[in-house]
């Protein structure tokens, strides 16, 4: 029987919180879980129904976030054990050491875990996880097929459609992306409470020294500028505003008629070196 | 002048009387017997108590759906076939106890002017009965009614009954115009058919028994096949009537009331968890499936039916009533899409003579299903939705003050709480 | 004192240089000053020397793998602590790209040398008082930004957001080109294969070509010949929301204001009028291709390319040409060959 090791991150809702421009700081703000960590949860629970596991949920938390314990007794986990430190959200990357530490305690064949979470969206702690435990590990998984017992293979999507298949060997650490399933529903009442899992919270004390990234401050979004090609000298003062505003069509495509009326064989053979072209660039 | 008096047993020798009585008790011990059967099986399901108020409401509602027949009075040709065939038939059978109570109670009750009375209505209800029974099979064999379902056993349980009906005035006629009594026309019809018979061998006084025997068979083999087909519907839908849990057309309402119950109770009700196997139903709602009667109104006036869906509100009571005997999950034998495709508008339970009530018992297999995490993908969504932002839309539940922006809505807010906004608990 | 920049060049399939490339030197290029030296560090499957000579750093590392070991960020990993050992400098900034690739091998080698790392940045900025580097992020599904700054001098890791590296490419002379070999040590994890999901089950959210089918389709005979266009390009079919009513698409694959926006390279337009909420959809495209009978429909305005005819005639002969094409040459890789 395989023993999961899923590591979830209660987050603030990324979906409704704003920023409040005059006060110059969040609000509407809520606690959820990171829905890539809970994609891994239910990922695990369907593996459980199928071929039995023991899953185990880790938390780690700052002392005044009250994690909702209902929502995540909901699945079908077996343990769930919270961590609470002081402060965690100042000490950047500290999270990795206290849910290392957690982990050295238990013996696991796999860790999963979202690849990034949808709040601070660092995509650090999985790796410093697997780092710190010396086991290998693979980010942005979109799909896990299990081979056999100690051999699996994943998915990665690379984009445009191009998917990436690997061949990995447990115990290893997957950071899974939210197109890893289907997000279900469960009814809260499903279990009756005598076969839920067990809760434990555990208390660390800060740490002491001092964290390697410092954050100066937090704003409202800010413009992302993108520069583009600075206008030619040559053009003349109202063709270079055109060029930054984008009306201007290029010298050098190709001008003339956009629209052929009828089709023969070197307006056929054009349009196919042109597509065959646009297709190269990408 | 001799009192006149109802002459049980005419022409019908000891042996004959013999048979009767122990043919009458072997049927009537099936009878029970299959009754027992399903009385068990009804006792599996959940207890549910029934009040005594609410069986002095359901008076008034026995009143109008049992006696009145006011449900099958929508169908006026059927109205009038079922009133005289179900009037008919009581009647008939009040008859029949009427002389047993005379006869084997030694009460006498058939004699002098009250026999006379009672042989009158005897006879025209049985014409009535008669008549319905044949208007029943005109329908059946013309096809006017495609609600119905035809199978042979539907005609063969209508021509029974006629046989029954038939033999009673044949085997009536035969002693009228054999003992030619001077009252004879007190009972019409069979006066006609004495003077019909008159000097005929064939319907004699040697015949007589024969007919007599015959009639009594059929009488005991419908008596014992009540309770193993859609027959049982002359009792149970009279019970099920009176004493069922009120619950109207119209009301969707909840079997459970999440606020009287405490946490602990959530999770181990059976209410809440929905029905999953066929002892999961409570016995009442057993008890509906065994009422009915297989007309198929509720087919015929479900929106989903009539669309193309999978959904026949007739056949999931069928179902229920015929794998009650197996205590099997539901799933095994209907599926998710035709319990998901009902729109629980209600127009089978109007529809419905017996007051089946096909929506809870819909609503409660669906509850079932959930709880199993078998839903339709767009509902599965929705409720996803609904968990994580608290709105059916999946639109983040900060944004639902919008439609006031710009609005000059005004807006209440404790003065001490600071505008730290926070989502309330679900 | 000297501050060395170190870049990670992201290559594609280990063998080309790209818009990523050319931008992550110009990043190192921002906040470079008159002090720095910029080493490049590139770990390739396939790249010529003369390439290598001609890149825009003071001294360019690199080292060979196979493509199988390429893509996998463990043997990156390996050859990344080699040349990190030659190194012998006071202040060092890393620069990498988000690349999954890149990322995983940037958190583990500053775990490794237990330096700070800072990912995903958008823009980085040097501070005009302490000299440090400041780093922009997004968080909070981009409803934030956040600025931080290492407060570790020695080494510092960055990763840069993959949608903020564009750039020209720029030629430059190194003073040294160094190739180092390195015996790798069997991983873990290994690369199967890599495909190309296959036309019918692309999303056309993601597909580089689309092909949308209107009004005008509905009724022809020609289908086809779409389906082997489909193929050939190996693009997804959307529609406008006429097609949906009609049955022809399935309702996500609805293109446009009431349906999804398609950020595809290529889009080739079918017998579709081109109303604005349709073209709503197809904003962000960069090449649209349109075929329709009505020269005065609207999508001729809008597409790159028009043709004004009959589908059934058109589409037969453009499938015929890349099969031709196909035929003659070998590189047809581009072309999607089943």
């Amino acid at each position: 029987m395989l023993n999961i090791c899923i590591l979830v991150k209660p987050v603030i809702d990324p979906e409704s919180i704003k920023w409040d421009y005059f006060h110059q700081k969040f609000s509407y703000i809520s606690n959820t879980f990171n829905s890539a960590d809970l994609q891994a949860l239910q990922w695990a629970c369907d593996y459980k129904e199928k071929k039995g596991a023991t899953i185990t949920v880790i938390i780690a938390a700052d002392t005044n976030v009250n994690i909702e314990s209902n929502r995540l007794l909901k699945y079908r986990l077996d343990k769930c054990i919270v961590i609470q430190q002081p402060n965690l959200k100042k000490w950047r990357n500290e999270t990795a050491n206290i849910l290392a530490n957690e982990i050295k305690k238990h013996s696991f064949d796999v860790i999963l875990s979202g690849s990034v979470s949808e709040d601070e969206n660092l995509g650090v702690t999985p790796t410093m996880v697997a780092e710190l435990l010396h086991i290998p590990f693979l980010t942005h998984i979109q799909e896990i097929d299990i081979k056999n017992e100690r051999v699996w293979k994943v998915k990665r999507s690379e984009g445009r459609g191009i998917v990436q298949t690997y061949e990995v060997q447990l115990p290893l650490l997957i950071g899974v992306v939210n197109s890893l399933g289907r997000k279900r529903y469960i009814p809260r009442y499903l279990r009756s409470s005598k076969t839920q899992g067990e809760f434990e919270i555990h208390k660390l004390k800060e740490p002491i020294g001092k964290s390697n990234v410092k954050i100066l401050k937090v704003s409202e979004p800010k413009p992302n500028i993108r520069y583009f090609d600075i206008p030619d000298d040559s053009l003349s003062t109202e063709q270079r505003l055109l060029k930054i505003m984008g009306l201007s069509k290029e010298e050098n495509e190709q001008s003339g008629e956009k629209v052929t009326p009828e089709v023969n064989e070197r307006n056929i053979h054009f349009l196919s070196q042109k597509i065959q072209k646009w297709l190269k660039e990408g | 002048m001799q009192t006149v008096q109802r002459d049980t047993f005419w022409m019908i020798s000891s042996d004959y009387k013999l048979a009767m009585y122990v043919l009458g008790a072997f049927a009537i011990g099936v009878f029970v017997y299959g009754f027992y059967r399903r009385f068990r099986l009804w006792r599996k399901g959940v207890k549910e108590k029934v009040s005594w108020n609410d069986v002095k409401t359901n008076f008034h509602f026995f009143y109008k759906t049992a006696i009145e027949q006011r449900k099958i009075k929508r169908d006026r040709l059927f109205g009038f076939m079922h009133r005289f065939t179900s009037y008919g038939f009581v009647i008939l059978f009040i008859g029949t106890v009427l002389v047993v109570v005379d006869y084997d109670f030694k009460i006498p009750l058939l004699q002098g002017n009250f026999y006379l009375i009672y042989e009158l209505v005897l006879d025209v209800f049985g014409v009535l009965f008669l008549i319905g029974l044949l208007l029943a099979m005109v329908v059946r064999a013309r096809k006017s009614r495609s609600r119905l379902r035809n199978r042979i056993a539907d005609q063969v349980f209508l021509l029974l009954l006629f046989l029954i009906g038939m033999g009673g005035y044949i085997i009536e006629g035969i002693r009228l115009s054999e003992t030619q009594i001077s009252h004879a026309v007190w009972s019409p019809v069979g006066y006609g058919l004495a003077v019909l018979f008159q000097g005929n061998p064939f319907f004699g006084a040697e015949t007589y028994p024969i007919w007599w025997l015959g009639h009594a068979l059929l009488a005991f083999m419908l008596i014992a096949i009540i309770p193993y087909t859609k027959l049982f519907h002359f009792l149970t839908a009279p019970i099920h009537i009176l004493f069922q849990p009120v619950k109207r057309t119209g009301k969707v309402g909840t079997p459970y009331n999440l606020e009287e119950m405490t946490e602990e109770e959530r999770y181990e009700s059976m209410r809440i968890q929905g029905v999953n196997k066929v002892t999961d139903f409570t016995g009442w709602q057993l008890l509906s499936t065994d009422a009915c009667t297989e007309c198929g109104r509720c087919d015929s006036q479900c929106p989903a039916h009539n669309s193309g869906k999978p959904l026949a509100p007739r056949s999931i009571v069928m179902k229920i009533r015929d794998n009650m005997h197996v205590d099997q999950e539901i799933s095994s034998f209907i599926s998710p899409e035709e319990l998901q495709s009902c729109t629980t508008c209600g127009a089978c339970v109007e529809a419905c003579p017996v007051s089946i009530n096909h929506i809870d018992l819909i609503l409660s297999m669906r509850r079932g299903l959930i709880q199993n995490q078998v839903m339709e993908e767009e509902a599965e969504k929705t409720l996803v939705k609904l968990e994580e932002q608290h709105n059916i839309f999946g639109k983040p539940w900060s944004d639902r003050e919008d439609w006031s922006k710009g609005l000059n809505v005004p807006v209440l807010e404790s003065k001490k709480k600071k505008t730290e906004k926070k989502k309330e608990g679900a | 004192m000297e501050i060395n920049i170190i870049c990670y060049l992201p290559l594609k399939d280990g063998a080309t240089f790209t818009e990523e490339t050319w931008g992550l030197i110009e990043q190192a290029n921002l906040i470079a000053t008159e002090n720095t030296r910029k080493i490049a560090v590139v770990v390739h499957s396939g790249l010529s020397t003369d390439a290598l000579k001609q890149l825009p750093f003071d001294e360019v590392y690199h080292a060979h793998l196979d493509i199988e070991h390429w893509k996998v960020a463990d043997y990156h990993f390996q050859v990344f602590r080699r040349i990190q050992s030659l190194f012998n400098h006071q202040k060092e900034v890393y620069l990498f790209s988000s690349h999954p690739l890149y990322h995983d091998l940037a958190v583990r080698v500053s775990m490794k040398a237990k330096m700070p790392i800072i990912t995903n940045a958008m823009e980085l900025t040097i501070d005009n008082t302490s000299l440090s580097l400041i780093a922009k992020r997004e968080i909070y599904n981009e409803k934030a930004h956040e600025f931080i700054t290492f407060s570790e001098v020695r080494q510092q890791y960055l990763t840069f957001e993959r949608s903020i590296l564009y750039g020209k490419q720029q030629f430059g002379k190194p003073n040294f080109v160094q190739e180092i070999d390195i015996e790798l040590v069997n991983s873990p994890i290994t690369f199967l294969s890599e495909s190309q999901v296959d036309w019918k089950e692309l999303k056309i959210t993601e597909a580089k070509a689309v092909i949308g089918i209107g009004r005008g389709v509905h009724g022809g005979e020609a289908f086809d010949s779409i389906l082997q266009l489909a193929e050939v390009l190996n693009a997804p079919i959307g529609g406008s929301k006429v097609a949906d009513e009609l049955g022809l698409i399935p309702r996500e694959k609805r293109i446009g204001a009431s349906g999804s926006t398609i950020e595809a390279d290529i889009y080739v337009a079918i017998g579709i009028s081109g109303s604005s909420q349709h073209l709503e959809g197809i904003k962000g495209v960069k090449h649209v291709i349109a075929i329709n009978n009505d020269p005065s429909a609207a999508i001729f305005q809008r597409c790159d390319i028009g043709i004004v005819g009959d589908y059934q005639e058109v589409i037969p002969e453009l499938v015929r040409s890349f099969q031709e094409e196909r035929q003659s040459e070998e590189n047809v890789e581009y072309l999607h060959t089943s």
